[in-house]
């Protein structure tokens, strides 16, 4: 058997300078990793507000004109508005008979506000008169699990997660910064929809929509609209499962994942410069022995090889570490902030650890220029003596 | 086992003023023995060592070694040769800072053979190293337990030729003597080549070759 350079000797017996590298690149692996997790959180949490909750439920502000009203063709306001009613109560009712709508009516709603760790929601929650709640309810297979039913103006039934999220509390008060001490909470209720719902309160609310309670396949509602012969235009304001997707898309999974990729390119870059100059004045370190070995015959492909191996053993470690760390800090970071704060999050994210992977093999891949200058540079003892 | 024709190593060999540090050397090597090359500082005597083991390629001239002209192989050969027939003990140690004493001298071994260890050791002892200093890196060893270990190192493959320059250099007398009745030892099988400028360690010498100004004076 041919004996080979040992790459792990050198590991073995520099264990303070390995750790030092091995540390920095640990850590740089973390950051990138607890980085990702911390804002990935967002992405993972906002999931079933903008793209499940709108799958069962949409609202629609239509303007008279796709209705087909010659709004300026009307002497009165209560003209226009008695047949924009009579318009709209014909399409709710036609609504109402399509297989995929449970329900369709034209209620009050309030803005509510879902806080991630970077960035917040807001998502409308309808004001509906107490009677109609348990049907609510229904459709979105929720339950109560604490406090009662609302029975009078201006209460609230709010999300478990929900209430996690704002810190609300039974028989304290919904968005009372937006709306003071007006709909009170006095249940709290669980679904995976993260669904709220509340009774009218006087004018104490964000607008009236009309609210079509559906299934999937009501994700386009827009098309449903014009299905039923409304003109649907850009100034109609329709809030619905591709609505919300798109937005998901481009406001919260482009713009999270554009932040993580330049923050990589900026680590990356500055790591590549400093592993580089650390590695350059590590090599120098070793001109001697490099020129021993190739003075006793080894060859530099040889003497490359060994410096290879010592790169993958360190870089290698470095993972292990990096990843060691990164699960731990995740682990904590879901249960001492993302569950508290009634988010979702993750411990382990393949695709962020591949990424960091590629980092680092692309930064061993720019470290063979150094590696391979200080290669061809290898004199025998006899050049280094003179 | 070499025969070197005319060889000259010049430096500045394209200007006017061309250095000679081997001027037309002729000479002949047996398979074994203790040879002795003697000389000042600067008298070639490295030069004609460097130029015999391929660490350098003369300007001129021919080294046959064992029916190969080794002026005209290829770098693998020469490090073919290097690894395999010749061992090295350079002026200074060069050994591997982070390395334990014994794997100093196992870090040339040519075959990863499981009584390398055992072979390594044994060398250690005979140049009267303490196996409790076996597990010592250089730092914590003296400069003659250093050229010590790098004589060990030099003999771990047990080459056909043994190159050595200012063996004993850093060594105190007793210890001068010691390495140099190795050496002749090792000489009685195989070439041992030493460089030196001090005549009193080849007294034990088969041959003692004289350089002056790049040139065998005797």
């Amino acid at each position: 058997m041919k004996t080979k350079l040992s790459a792990w000797k050198y590991v073995k017996n520099n264990k303070h300078a390995c750790a030092v590298l091995i540390t920095a690149l640990g850590m740089s692996f973390m950051a990138m990793y607890v980085l990702y997790a911390l804002l990935q959180t967002t992405v993972e949490s906002f999931k079933p507000i903008m793209l499940e909750l709108p799958k069962k439920i949409s609202y629609a502000l239509i303007t008279g004109s796709s209705y087909g009203l010659d709004v300026n063709g009307y002497e009165t306001y209560e003209e226009l508005e008695a047949d924009y009613d009579e318009c709209q109560e014909r399409l709710m009712e036609s609504l109402k008979e399509r297989p995929e709508i449970s329900d369709a009516f034209y209620t009050q709603i309030l803005m509510s506000m879902y806080q991630s760790v970077v960035g917040q929601f807001a998502f409308e929650t309808p004001l509906i008169e107490p009677d109609m709640i348990p049907g609510f309810l229904d459709h979105f297979d929720a339950e109560l699990v604490e406090g009662r039913m609302p029975s009078g103006d201006g209460e609230m039934l709010v999300d478990e997660t929900i209430m996690k999220n704002a810190g609300y509390s039974l028989g304290g008060y919904f968005m009372e910064n937006w709306y003071g001490e007006t709909f009170k909470i006095v249940g709290v209720i669980s679904s995976k929809y993260l669904i709220s719902v509340g009774t009218p309160m006087g004018y104490s609310n964000s607008g009236w929509y009309m609210v079509i309670l559906g299934d999937e396949s009501v994700s386009d509602l827009s098309a449903v609209l014009r299905e039923e012969g409304i003109a649907v235009k850009d100034s109609d304001v329709i809030y619905d499962a591709v609505h919300y997707a798109e937005t998901y898309r481009k406001d919260v999974y482009e713009t999270i994942h554009s932040v993580v990729d330049t923050i990589l390119l900026v680590i990356m870059i500055i790591l590549t410069i400093l592993v580089m100059v650390s590695y350059v004045s590590f090599m120098r370190n070793r001109v001697s022995e490099y020129c021993l070995y190739a003075s006793i015959g080894f060859s530099r492909y040889e003497i490359y090889g060994m410096i290879l191996r010592e790169m993958m053993i360190l870089f290698g470690l470095s993972c292990i570490a990096g990843f060691t760390v990164s699960i731990i800090v995740s682990a904590l970071m879901k249960y001492l902030v993302v569950i508290p704060r009634g988010l979702t999050g993750y411990i382990f994210y393949g695709e962020q650890v591949f990424k960091i992977i590629s980092i680092f093999l692309f930064i061993i891949g720019m470290l063979q220029i150094p590696v391979l200058i200080c290669i061809s540079r290898i004199r025998t003892i006899d050049a280094v003596e003179k | 086992m070499f025969q070197v024709n005319n060889l000259s190593m010049i430096y500045d060999v394209n200007t006017d003023s061309k250095t000679y540090a081997l001027k037309g050397i002729d000479l002949s090597l047996p398979d074994k023995g203790l040879i002795g090359i003697i000389g000042p500082s600067g008298s070639g005597k490295s030069t004609l060592m460097y130029c015999l083991s391929t660490l350098k390629e003369p300007t001129e001239g021919s080294i046959v070694y064992n029916d190969i002209e080794i002026t005209g192989v290829t770098g693998s050969e020469r490090e073919r040769l290097r690894r395999r027939e010749f061992g090295f003990i350079f002026q200074k140690h060069y050994l591997v800072p982070y390395m334990s004493a014994l794997d100093n001298v196992m870090v040339a071994s040519v075959d990863g053979r499981s009584d390398t260890v055992a072979k390594a050791s044994g060398l250690l002892t005979e140049l009267g190293l303490s196996e409790k200093e076996f597990s010592k890196k250089p730092a914590k060893l003296s400069g003659g337990q250093c050229q010590r270990i790098a004589i060990a190192r030099a003999m771990i493959n047990d080459p056909k030729v043994l190159f050595a320059d200012e063996p004993t250099a850093s060594l105190d007398h007793a210890n001068a003597f010691n390495v140099m009745s190795m050496l002749k030892k090792y000489s009685e099988e195989r070439l041992v080549i030493v460089i030196t400028h001090d005549r009193s360690i080849l007294k034990d010498a088969d041959r003692v070759i004289e350089i002056w100004d790049g040139e065998i004076s005797k």
